[in-house]
C-alpha cells in the first residue's frame, strides 16, 4: 500500500520537486503551502506521514506538528512528523513536538533512510 | 589593576557581545544560504532521474526545471553577498528602513522558536527619508542586539517585538507576555551557550559603535545621526 506524505512548505519550487522525487519513489503525495491549508487537508483524509518546513507564513511548524498528529489519532491512524528546517544542521534525532528532524539542505541518502524507516515503522503499526 | 582595568577591556567586551550577536544571527543567515541550495539539489536530483536513459522527459520540461536552478542560483549568490555586511570594517550607508527589514527577517527564526512574534515594519510613511542615514553594519549590530536583549528575556518573555522608524530614531518595544497556554519554546533562551545580551551589553556595544540608546525594561531607542 502506498504510504501517504503531506508536504507542508511556502516554499512553491521546494514543495513541487519534493513531491516530483517522492512520487517517483512511488508515495502518494498531497502539498499545502500554509498551516491552515494543511489542517484541512489532514481533516480531509489524514497523512501517515508529514514533512513540516518550520516557518509557515501563518504559524510555526511546531505548533502546527501536534495538532496534525491530533487529527490522524482521532481518525485511529498512525502518524509520523518530520521537521525540515534551516535552522538545524544535520540530522537530529528529534524534539517532542517531531519524530525527527531534517537539515537543510537535504542530504538525500539520509532522508531515503530515514523514508525507508517510517515506512517500515508505519506498515509494522498497520500488520499489528 | 584587574584585566577588566586594560585599556583594551572596553573593546573587547563589545567585541564579544558584536560576537553574541553574530552567533544568534548565523542559523538565520545559514537558513537563507541552505534553502536556494536545497532547491538546487533537489532540482538536480529530479533532472538527472528524469534524464536518465529509458525516461522520456519532454525537453521544455528540462528546460523549466535548469530554469529553476538557475533563479535559485541567483537567490544563492545574493545570499552570500550579503555576508559582506557582517565584515568588521565595513562603512556602507544605506536607508535605515533597509537594515532593519533585514534585521528582523534575520531575529524572527530564533525569536520564533522560542514563541516570540517579531512585527513586519509598518509601510513606509509618505515623506520618509531613502535617504542613507547610518553605516548598515553598526545599525545593523545594534538592532539586532537589542531586538535579541527584548526578546530574550528570560523573567517576562514578550508576546511580541515591535520595530518602528521615528523622526530621531528606532524604537524598539516588547509587548504583551508569552501565553502560559503556549508550547514550550523549541530553542530556550541561553540554549546557544551565549551570554544573554543584556542592558550594560547592549550599551556597550552602542558606545563602541557610536550609536547613542536609550534602554528601558520594554523598549530601546536607537538614536539616528540627524541631517
Amino acid at each position: 500500500m502506498q504510504t501517504d506524505i503531506l508536504i507542508i512548505d511556502d516554499n512553491l519550487d521546494a514543495t513541487e520537486l519534493l513531491r516530483e522525487l517522492l512520487e517517483m519513489q512511488d508515495f502518494s503525495v498531497r502539498t499545502a503551502l500554509s498551516g491552515h491549508a494543511a489542517l484541512a487537508a489532514m481533516r480531509d483524509k489524514p497523512a501517515q506521514l508529514l514533512l513540516v518546513d518550520q516557518n509557515l507564513p501563518d504559524m510555526q511548524g511546531s505548533v502546527l506538528a501536534p495538532q496534525l498528529k491530533q487529527i490522524a489519532e482521532d481518525a485511529g491512524q498512525p502518524c509520523i512528523a518530520i521537521s525540515i528546517t534551516g535552522m538545524a544542521s544535520g540530522t537530529n534525532p528529534g524534539t517532542p513536538v517531531f519524530d525527527h528532524v531534517l537539515g537543510k539542505p537535504l542530504d538525500f541518502d539520509a532522508f531515503d533512510a530515514l523514508m525507508a524507516q517510517c515506512v517500515a515503522r508505519l506498515q509494522s503499526h498497520s500488520a499489528r | 589593576m584587574t584585566c577588566f582595568d586594560q585599556p583594551n577591556a572596553r573593546l573587547w567586551m563589545a567585541a564579544g557581545v558584536q560576537h553574541a550577536v553574530l552567533m544568534r544571527a548565523l542559523p538565520a543567515m545559514r537558513h537563507d544560504l541552505a534553502s536556494p541550495l536545497s532547491v538546487m539539489r533537489m532540482g538536480m536530483t529530479v533532472l538527472k532521474r528524469r534524464l536518465a536513459p529509458g525516461n522520456d522527459t519532454p525537453a521544455e520540461q528540462a528546460v523549466e526545471r535548469v530554469e529553476q536552478l538557475e533563479s535559485q542560483l541567483g537567490t544563492l549568490g545574493e545570499h552570500i553577498r550579503r555576508l559582506r555586511n557582517w565584515d568588521v570594517q565595513l562603512s556602507d550607508r544605506q536607508p535605515v528602513r533597509a537594515t532593519l527589514l533585514e534585521a528582523i527577517e534575520l531575529a524572527r527564526p530564533l525569536l520564533a522558536l522560542r514563541g516570540v512574534f517579531i512585527q513586519p515594519l509598518a509601510e513606509a510613511r509618505p515623506g520618509e527619508s531613502e535617504a542613507p542615514a547610518a553605516p548598515h553594519h553598526t545599525l545593523l549590530y545594534v538592532t539586532l542586539a537589542a531586538i535579541y536583549h527584548l526578546g530574550e528575556s528570560a523573567e517576562i518573555p514578550p508576546a511580541e517585538v515591535h520595530v518602528t522608524i521615528h523622526a530621531q530614531g528606532i524604537r524598539i518595544a516588547a509587548h504583551g507576555e508569552m501565553s502560559p497556554d503556549a508550547l514550550p519554546p523549541l530553542v530556550p533562551a541561553g540554549a546557544q551557550n551565549t551570554l544573554p545580551i543584556d542592558a550594560g551589553a547592549l550599551q556597550c556595544l552602542a558606545d563602541y559603535l557610536q550609536l547613542p540608546v536609550t534602554v528601558t525594561p520594554e523598549c530601546v531607542d536607537i538614536g539616528l545621526p540627524q541631517g
